[in-house]
Parts: C-alpha cells; structure tokens; sequence
C-alpha cells in the first residue's frame, strides 16, 4: 500500500463507485460523505512511513507510487497539507445533508479532490497542470446547472484554466533549463514570467478573474464555492511547492514586488467589486480572489516564515467560506438573497454577514489574528501594499454593511408562509450555523491553537528559509 | 521528397485550415478542415516526434472528429453565426493580422523557445488561430474547437521542446476532454431549452 494510491486512487476510484449509486441518492450521500470523513482521518491518523500495527500484524504506507515511469509522492511531511484538505472537504460535504440541490457534488467531490491531490503529488511539477486540466474538464457536468439559461461562466473558466496549461507547461520545462544554467539570468526570467502568466490565469490575478463572479451566479453557491475554494488552494500550494523546489526563483529580485503588485491588485479589485455589486450570490467569488491576493501578499514577505502567515490565511478563510456558501445556498432556496433575508432566515443571514466581516478581518472573529500579522508585517515592509490592502479591507467592509442593510430591510412582500413552515432539516442547519458563529469567535478569541496548526500545514516546504 | 522541404508548405496548408475553421459557416466543412488540420499536424510533428507517438495526435484528433460527426445533426445549427459576413470578415481580418505579427516577431519567440523555425511557426499559426476562435466567440462549439486548435498548436511547439511519452499522453487526454465537454455543453443546453418549450 502506498500513500498517493490511499489519497489520490481510492477517492477517484470510490468517486466513480459512488457516482454509480445515483438511483439512491440516501445511500449515495451517505456513502460520499462517508468517504470523505474517512479519508480525513486517515491522512489524520495514518503515518506515512511509519509502521502501523503491531509487529506481527503491521505494515508500512510507502510515500511513493509509480505510474509509466513518473513518481508520484507524498511524505509524512505533507500529510498535514492533506488533513487540510480532505478536512475541508469533509466538513464541507456534511452540508449537504441540509441542501439537497447540490448533493451531485459528492460523487464528483472525490474525484476532483482525488486529481487535485495527485497534482500535488506528481514529479516532475510540470505533470501538474495537465492533472488539474483534467479536475477541470471533469467539473464540468457538475457545473453545468440543470436550469440554467446561459453558461458563459462556465465557458470562460474553461477557456482560462485551460489558458493555464501552456503557460505552465512551458515553465516547467524554462525552470529545469533554468536551474541547469544557473549562471544565465535570462533562462531564470523567462522561467518565472512564463510561470507568473500560468499562475495568473489559474487563481484569477486582476484583470483575469472576471469568470469567477459569473461562474457563482450562474451556478449553485454551495457546488462553485467549494471547487473555487478547493481549486485555489491547491494552485497555491503548488504554487509554493515550486518556490520551495526552485530556490532561485525565491530569491529572485523582482518575485517578491511582482508577488505584492499582483496580490495588492487583486485585493483591492475584488474589495471593490463586492462593494459595489448589488448581487450577493456573486460575494464568494470576490471573496475567493480577495483571499488569493492576501494569500501571495503573505508569500511575498520576508523574515520570520512568511509561510505560516500563508497557512494561518487558509484555515479561517476555508472554514468561514463553507459557513457562507451554506446560508447562502439557504437564502437562495427561500428566494431571500437580499431584502427580507433577516426576518425570513435570521440564522443564515447573520451567518453571511459573520463570514463576510471575519474575512475581512474584523476584530475578535476568525480572520483578524492572521489578518493583523499580515497588516503589521506590511507595515514594516511594504507600506504602499498596506495601501492598496486597506482599501480592499475597507471596500469589503462596505460591501458587508451595504448587504446587512439589504437584508434587514423588509421586502416588498414578506413571505409569511415559510417562517410557520420550516423544514425539519433547518433545525440541524440553525445548530449548523450556530456552531459556525462559535467556532469563528474561538478562533478569533484564541487563535493561539490554530496558529499551531498553521504552522504543522506548511512543515513540508523546509527549504522556504 | 524530404519533409523538411515540404514544411513551410505544410504551413501555408495549416493557415489554409485554421482560417476555414475560424471563417466557415458550414459545419460540416468546418469539421472536414479540423480532420485535414489534424492531418497537416501529423505531418509536421513527425520532424520533432517518433512517427508512432505523432499517430496517437492524428488518431486522437480523428476520434474527436468523428465524435462531433456522429452528433452533427443535433449540434450543427449552434454553429452558425447570425452576423455571418460582418463578423467573418472581422476575425479572418483580425487572425491574418495576428498571423503577420507573429511572422515578424518570430525571430524574437525563437530566442524565448528555441525550435525549428518551421515547427514553431506552425504551433505558432495554430495558437494564435485558436486564440481568435476562443477569444471572439461565445458560442460553445466554436469555443471548443479554438481550444482544440489552440492545442495543437501548443503540442507542436512543446513536442520539439520536450518529446515525453507521459505528457504527451495527458495531451492527448486533455484534448478528448475538450471535445466531450464541449459536445455536453452543447447538448445539455438544448436539452433545457426544449424542457423550457
């Protein structure tokens, strides 16, 4: 047995078993959500590398796997980045019990979660951007809503990820050229230009986002929410990983501007864009792009491991999106996304108002102790970034007050009938939404804990420093 | 007759299909250009691969053709364009233009990408003919078909640059992914459109 079969082969091949299980969609959900759950503790309580068992009984997970003579590999080093992500994964897809519309996900969650996490795994990294390609193609069917009238969302997303490929490809190969010729600087900036233009298609840099707001609206916010998040983590992480691999292009002069200009840029534009669009199913969209800017603005600073204030980024922002994209997928379904949403669902619309303000970096919520180091970092290093990141803070914070307005506002006609007939299934979302509510105010409270955690996710990349 | 001496020839001919592809409001044709495109990639990409891994680019090129042909009844009116004459004469300009920069710019990619003038012009065509298609069209169909185009052009430059068995395998899935998921957005939106009627 080896780790990327356990954590790339069994979720694609158990995605299509469950896929299979459509007839019955209980069981089909209860298996995939199942999964999920399992594989999370696996990559929690199963030690690569290390023996399992006893010593009659026991055995060991090999961190390598070989498929038409490239390797695949994954170490105990990189085993929290998994917790991450099939953790993610798994408290996502307990949602669904709650959003029938988007159960499909679950069977196509794992294949997707299952190529992304090979796309992480595969060496050389260049195999990587034809890996999440495939992730890519393969969402398709899921995005594609049943009753959509136009899927120009979707078609664009296809087109710029799709964009990505050549770009990356093509660095790949000026990377090895580049690290085989070190003495000829131009080997390095062709390397990292081509790169930048990959990367920049893949995690939507200002001005190539524009598919994002379309692909939310147009798709259920719970299935876009989830594969834009997962999507962008994992680019990131891949991003990272080619940094750590390629020493040179970390120290490379202009990486670190480049990195700020791109990340500050994307924080402002999507700050902006959320405050001024009236249309709250496009928010997780602006706030996927506003998370990758802060993202590669935390990258970008130098000192005391810029990579645990990377990874302190993710966990508030991937919890927090979960929570919104529910009461969202909540308010979507009651046809409350905007006036009236207070009065007909109070739970999910303080809930979306709490992960919009936690994003932002709202004091005593999930998001402001990391939100505060990365502030004070770039106040020391970069003052014109701190610049750019305060007024997409701000514009956030604008678009969350312009929204909380919208929401209390009555509407036109309230719609009486559903606060007498609620659903059994909104008692277990109300306890879902509460639960949320705690855990960002934990978090926030004492982030001592999770910047632990922060800290054990990145412990892969030992040579950032 | 060496091959070498027929490439540019092979060019020319894969300026010929990819503008007949980007211009031609039968669909039928149009897909009768991508199967000769195809034809003429083969060709080209046998100076930089083994004649048997260039095959796969022909064979997997045919299929998704033939994929297309055998749903060309159900899909060839999202094919056509309302603003025929306009908006032909618009991106067959517009590619032509593109094509001239790219002829006077090629010394300067040779420097960046360093191939055979003639392979990379090739890939080069191709890219930038996709790169239209994609880029001012937003129906499904054609869109799938700039991004097959965009490919191919890719696969040529990338073949002579780093000729790996394994890439140019998941090349190869990539491609049938492009043509089945531009096959299902096609059908998918009719389907909701005759349950809307």
């Amino acid at each position: 047995m080896n780790a990327p079969l356990i954590w790339a082969g069994l979720p694609v091949l158990f995605g299509v078993v469950v896929w299979l299980l459509k007839k019955y969609p209980r069981i089909q959900l209860l298996a995939g959500c199942g999964l999920f759950v399992l594989f999370a503790l696996l990559a929690i309580f199963l030690p690569i590398e290390n023996p399992v068992g006893t010593q009659r009984a026991g055995f060991i997970i090999n961190s390598s796997m070989n498929i038409l003579g490239r390797q695949f590999v994954l170490t105990f080093a990189e085993q929290p980045m998994l917790m991450l992500l099939f953790g993610f994964s798994a408290f996502w897809m307990l949602g669904l019990f709650s959003i029938s519309q988007a159960r499909r996900l679950v069977s196509y969650g794992l294949v997707i979660l299952g190529l992304l996490t090979a796309s992480l795994m595969v060496q050389p990294f260049l195999y990587a951007a034809l890996i999440i390609e495939a992730a890519v193609l393969i969402s398709v069917p899921l995005l594609a809503e049943p009753a959509a009238h136009n899927s120009r969302g979707l078609v664009r997303f296809i087109i710029f990820l799709s964009l990505a490929v050549p770009f990356t490809l093509l660095a790949g190969w000026a990377a090895n050229l580049a690290e085989a010729n070190p003495a000829n600087g131009m080997f390095q900036i062709r390397a990292a230009i081509l790169l930048a233009l990959g990367f920049s298609f893949m995690l939507g840099v200002f001005p190539l986002f524009t598919w994002m707001p379309m692909l939310s609206e147009e798709t259920h916010p719970f299935i876009s929410g989830f594969l834009l998040n997962l999507l962008s983590v994992v680019i990131l992480f891949l991003g990272v990983r080619f940094l750590n691999t390629y020493g040179w292009l970390r120290t490379m002069a202009g990486v670190p501007n480049a990195l700020q200009i791109a990340g500050g840029f994307m924080i402002i534009s999507a700050g902006l864009w959320a405050g001024f669009d009236r249309k709250l199913i496009r928010l997780p969209a602006y706030l996927n792009v506003f998370q990758n800017g802060l993202a590669l603005v935390a990258l970008s600073l130098r000192g005391a491991s810029p990579l645990i204030l990377f990874s302190a980024l993710l966990i508030p922002r991937l919890i927090m999106t979960g929570y919104l994209c529910l009461a969202l997928s909540v308010l979507e379904r009651k046809q409350v996304l905007g006036k009236g949403a207070f009065a007909a669902q109070p739970f999910a619309a303080v809930m979306v108002l709490v992960s919009i303000f936690s994003m932002s970096g709202f004091p005593l919520l999930a998001g402001f102790p990391s939100m505060l180091l990365l502030i004070e970092r770039l106040g020391q290093q970069a003052p014109a970034i701190l610049l750019l990141v305060a007024l997409g803070l701000i514009a956030l914070i604008g678009a969350g007050i312009r929204h909380m307005i919208s929401m209390v506002t009555p509407a036109a006609e309230p719609d009486t009938q559903s606060l007498f007939t609620e659903p059994a299934s909104s008692v277990l979302l109300n306890i879902y939404f509460t639960a949320g509510i705690l855990v960002c105010l934990i978090i926030g409270l004492f982030p001592s804990r999770f910047m632990l955690a922060a800290e054990e996710i990145v412990r892969a990349f030992q040579n950032w420093q | 007759m060496n091959l070498a001496q027929v490439s540019p020839l092979l060019v020319v001919l894969l300026m010929a299909a990819s503008l007949c592809i980007l211009m031609l409001q039968n669909f039928r044709l149009a897909l009768a250009a991508l199967a000769a495109q195809y034809l003429l990639i083969f060709l080209l990409i046998t100076s930089v691969l083994p004649s048997s891994l260039a095959l796969v680019k022909l064979l997997v090129g045919w299929m998704i053709t033939a994929l297309l042909v055998s749903e060309i009844r159900l899909i060839e009116k999202d094919w056509e364009n309302r603003i025929a004459l306009s908006g032909n004469l618009l991106r067959g300009g517009v590619l032509i233009l593109l094509w001239i920069v790219v002829y006077l710019g090629l010394p300067l990619i040779q420097l960046w990408i360093p191939v055979n003038q003639t392979v990379l012009l090739g890939g080069l065509i191709l890219l930038s003919g996709g790169l239209i298609q994609v880029g001012l069209s937003n129906q499904v169909l054609r869109v799938s078909l700039g991004l097959l185009t965009l490919f191919s052009g890719f696969e040529i430059i990338y073949a002579a640059l780093e000729p790996s068995v394994l890439v140019s395998g998941l090349l190869v899935l990539v491609n049938i992914g492009i043509g089945l998921t531009g096959l299902f957005l096609v059908i998918h939106g009719k389907e909701e459109n005759e349950v809307i009627q």
